[in-house]
């Protein structure tokens, strides 16, 4: 089976986020991310969210005593877009930042708005070959 | 921009990303087999030979700290016929139940076409009527190794 690509909201910035992360932290959550590419879903330390208008994935690792790292995805037309990424004291509760909500509901509107255009050109070429 | 490897995507090198993904494809292998089967945890573990603890750890997904070799043990064990695969990046590696189809990575073995044209015989009136056909001509000049 041919996995799902990652696409990221911006590489340069996910990329600037993860560097800091310790390896084992990384290589957890590499490891159920690949699952998600071959169409499984994680079984531990991930959970959907309800909040949004598409269903989003959270996956969390815990990192020493109060370091939470978590990484947010969803899966659309054959491929798993991650969302955001970013690390939270634990003492902030598990409720979600209004900030980071805000953020992520900004990139579904973008990756919807994409996925629109995607579409509206697919039915174009469609009738341009009837 | 997309990648195709989740441990590329996560600033792995090329040797430790290939084994890390033929890992989680294994195990990943191995879960399904348990979904599919609808063994318990120790009923399975008796079946890969392996303790019910790490067949709870191969189920959750936790299996940084399992070798790729246990991980084949346990397949054969179980008698599952599976596959794993590499090439020179992360994105060519790739394990999974089953035999592996006739696919992309494997027409790297046959040398590029471009030197089939070039050890064939040039197309002309006068040889366009011998029996052998070019492409079967040139397969057999191709020297085992590659150009």
């Amino acid at each position: 089976m041919q996995e799902r690509p990652l696409h990221f909201w911006d590489e340069e910035e996910w990329k600037a986020t993860i560097a800091g992360w310790p390896e084992a932290v990384r290589r957890g959550f590499a490891t159920r991310l690949r699952v998600v590419q071959q169409g499984g879903q994680p079984h531990s330390r991930a959970k959907p969210l309800s909040d949004f208008d598409i269903p989003v994935w959270e996956m969390w690792h815990r990192d020493g005593q109060r370091v939470i790292y978590s990484v947010h995805y969803v899966s659309v037309s054959g491929r798993v877009e991650v969302l955001d990424a970013f690390e939270k004291d634990s003492r902030e509760g598990k409720k979600m930042r209004k900030s980071d909500r805000k953020r992520i509901s900004a990139r579904i509107a973008a990756l919807k708005r994409d996925m629109d255009e995607l579409e509206k050109r697919q039915r174009q070429l469609r009738r341009g070959l009837h | 921009m997309s990648i195709r490897n989740a441990f590329s995507a996560f600033g792995f090198a090329a040797d430790d990303a290939t084994i890390d993904t033929l890992r989680t494809d294994l195990a990943f292998a191995l879960r399904q087999f348990i979904d599919r089967s609808g063994m318990g945890q120790t009923k399975a573990g008796h079946v890969f030979g392996l303790k019910q603890s790490v067949v709870s750890q191969i189920v959750r997904g936790d299996i940084e700290h399992l070798s790729v070799e246990r991980l084949i043990r346990a397949m054969v064990r179980a008698k599952i016929t599976g596959f794993a695969e590499w090439g020179g990046s992360p994105e060519l590696a790739r394990a999974g139940t089953g035999f592996r189809t006739f696919g992309v990575s494997s027409l790297s073995f046959v040398p590029p076409i471009g030197e089939f044209y070039a050890k064939s015989p040039p197309v002309s009136a006068a040889n366009v009527n011998k029996t052998t056909p070019v492409v079967a001509g040139a397969l057999t000049e191709v020297p085992a190794g590659g150009a």
